[in-house]
């Protein structure tokens, strides 16, 4: 064959430029519109390290600006009496304090490794019962995923699953879980070719076996997922983050029959555990503070209304109790409890809300956040306060959870699943800096 | 506002020519599509940065080619681990420029790097210091790349980069 000249192949590139087909729609659109994908995946990936993460980060300087709380902690009270000598001369009597969870709840708080042997990293994901507590377990690669059982009775892990990543699917990850009395359920977001965003969503027998994929979702808005439910009945529900909630059955065949149907009057929601919804998203989505004005029974149909005082804010309810947060006459922050309907409220000193944890854990406990600082309000701690507390609404009790860092700040989780894990935990760090093992609590050993 | 109208003016007044350019890096209309789309909402999101050093046509054209060879990269690696079946396209148009059809088939043959390099030399009309900033390579790559591309597509290169070869 003839050899070509640079000449002709300049002028093939020119040709076939100018002969490129005209893009079908108006690009200005199809950018916004690509931006605006790309802001709510941003936002939504904040949401799902906020919530499913070894979760807050709280500084000083945080604190300060959101209204100053006298503090003590007995340990470091009772370690260093220079704390003491630090306090404002008068005292101020109302200083709180809050004993450790392995105090207050000793048999709900447990250690155990933050690895597998084979160097899989755990992460908990929600309570099987008071003793077992579910656990991912994904290679140092991220493509495998075995799904195991801690026992706290004997200190053992059980493998009861695992599961495939798909080799073609990029951006692999799972996000969210739920488990029911037959089945485990998760999903995982993956980019396909070119950014496709897709949704999988993964069933187990809760017993073991292998897990099956249930169904793949790309398009928008059903692809994008707030939370998952399985409700008990052999079906899987999801809402997605712009609203509404949708289900589908876990067995069938992968073809119309089996498509997510709209549940009807859920337009708006957003599901929090099963059979319960509200009409706040995930995580609050991108504006924390709106209280949430209803609860739904997603079975029955029954919508329950949200008194909430109008200074509350952030306030998150499950079918019987609300927490939320307000600003005193004093200038102080603190977290409220109180009915659906405004009765029995409460007000907690030195403590507020945490609207992305999404309220209540089994509409009993409250995630509530310390509000560090002196009295003065200049953000200088005189002690080192707790990361967070749990607020059990029922008795009262507040045990304080989270690993505290040196110089102020620390760092927790909440277990993966999607319905508010009543699993918390926090990292044991060795002496090498290392994580080595997790502190976990689990609430449903918690009488 | 205001940089939001700015960056909409943006795209419309420069959209067309850029959407050129993806057409010849990528060689199909649905990838070029992409391409500029991703390259674009990049830049929207870059603006208030991009737009004080005034060369917002650099950055996305830039990122156009960058982006291009990632994509590429990224799918050849799904393709060889998942036997992902290569899309077929049709080159509407480009079919009636009887002469250089077959220059541009083998052209989408050519490793994405190696067609960078000569979209950004003989459509670009850029220096190969110029092309070698864009990647971010060395010069020599550039013209080591440029050379492999231009003897498999049999292109017969000027006198001067003939002697230069020959040393």
């Amino acid at each position: 064959m003839a050899e070509r000249t640079e000449e002709q192949l300049a002028r093939a590139l020119k040709a076939a430029a100018n002969l490129a087909p005209e893009p079908a729609a108006d690009l200005a659109l199809l950018v916004a519109a690509r931006r605006r994908r790309r802001r709510r995946r941003r936002r939504r990936m904040q949401v799902l390290l906020a919530v499913t993460g070894v979760v807050a980060v709280i500084g000083t300087a945080m604190t300060a600006a959101r209204g100053a709380f006298h503090f003590r902690h007995p340990d470091v009270v009772a370690a260093d009496p220079q704390v003491n000598a630090a306090r404002p001369p008068d005292g101020t009597a109302d200083a709180v304090s809050f004993a450790p969870a392995r105090q207050v709840w000793p048999d709900a708080v447990f250690r155990m490794p933050a690895k597998a042997r084979d160097g899989f990293a755990y992460r908990p994901v929600t309570a099987l019962g008071p003793t077992e507590v579910l656990l991912s377990a994904e290679s140092p690669t991220g493509h495998h995923l075995r799904l195991e059982v801690y026992d706290t009775t004997t200190g053992t892990t059980r493998v009861i699953a695992k599961a495939i990543v798909p080799a073609a699917m990029l951006k692999y990850h799972v996000q969210g879980w739920d488990v029911d009395e037959r089945h485990i359920a998760w999903y995982a977001t993956a980019e396909r070719r070119f950014g496709e965003e897709v949704t999988l969503f993964w069933a187990v027998p809760r017993e073991g076996g292998t897990a099956r994929l249930v169904r793949a979702v790309s398009g928008e808005p059903a692809a994008q997922v707030d939370r998952i439910a399985l409700t008990g009945d052999g079906r899987l529900a999801y809402s997605t983050v712009t609203g509404g909630v949708y289900t589908m059955p876990l067995d069938g065949p992968p073809d119309r029959s089996t498509d997510p149907a709209p549940v009807p009057g859920a337009e708006d929601l957003y599901l929090q555990q099963w059979p319960w919804a509200g009409d706040r998203p995930a995580g609050g989505g991108t504006d924390p503070d709106p209280n949430q004005g209803v609860v739904v029974n997603l079975e029955t149909g029954e919508r329950r209304p949200v008194r909430a005082a109008t200074d509350v804010r952030a306030m998150r309810c499950g079918p019987t109790w609300c927490v939320g947060e307000r600003r005193g006459d004093d200038g102080l922050m603190r977290a409220v409890v109180q009915r659906l309907d405004g009765t029995q409220r409460r007000e907690l000193d030195g403590l507020r809300a945490y609207p992305a944890l999404d309220g209540l854990i089994d509409d009993r406990f409250a995630v509530l956040s310390v509000t560090g600082g002196d009295a003065a309000g200049t953000g200088i701690e005189v002690a080192s306060p707790p990361v967070a507390v749990v607020h059990d609404i029922g008795t009262g009790v507040t045990a304080a959870v989270g690993a505290t860092e040196e110089g102020g700040g620390g760092s927790f989780g909440r277990g993966a699943s999607s319905t508010p894990s009543p699993v918390l935990y926090w990292n044991v760090t060795g002496r090498s800096g290392k994580l080595e093992e997790y502190w976990v609590l689990n609430l449903a050993a918690v009488r | 506002m205001e940089q939001a109208a700015e960056f909409d003016e943006f795209v419309r007044v420069r959209g067309a020519a850029l959407y050129r350019y993806a057409f010849v890096l990528t060689g199909n209309a649905d990838d070029a599509a992409d391409l500029v789309q991703e390259a674009l909402a990049r830049l929207g999101d870059a603006w208030h940065r991009v737009r004080r050093k005034d060369d917002p046509e650099g950055y996305v054209r830039t990122c156009m080619v960058r982006l291009h060879i990632s994509w590429w990269r990224r799918r050849r690696r799904e393709h060889l681990s998942a036997s992902v079946p290569e899309e077929g396209y049709t080159d509407a148009g480009v079919d009636r420029v009887d002469a250089d059809i077959g220059l541009w088939r083998e052209l989408a043959e050519l490793p994405a790097r190696q067609r960078a390099v000569l979209v950004l030399r003989y459509y670009e009309d850029l220096s190969d210091g110029e092309i070698a900033a864009i990647l971010g390579i060395s010069t020599g790559t550039v013209r080591s790349q440029a050379a492999r591309a231009l003897e498999k597509l049999r292109i017969r290169r000027g006198g001067a980069a003939l002697e230069a070869e020959k040393v």
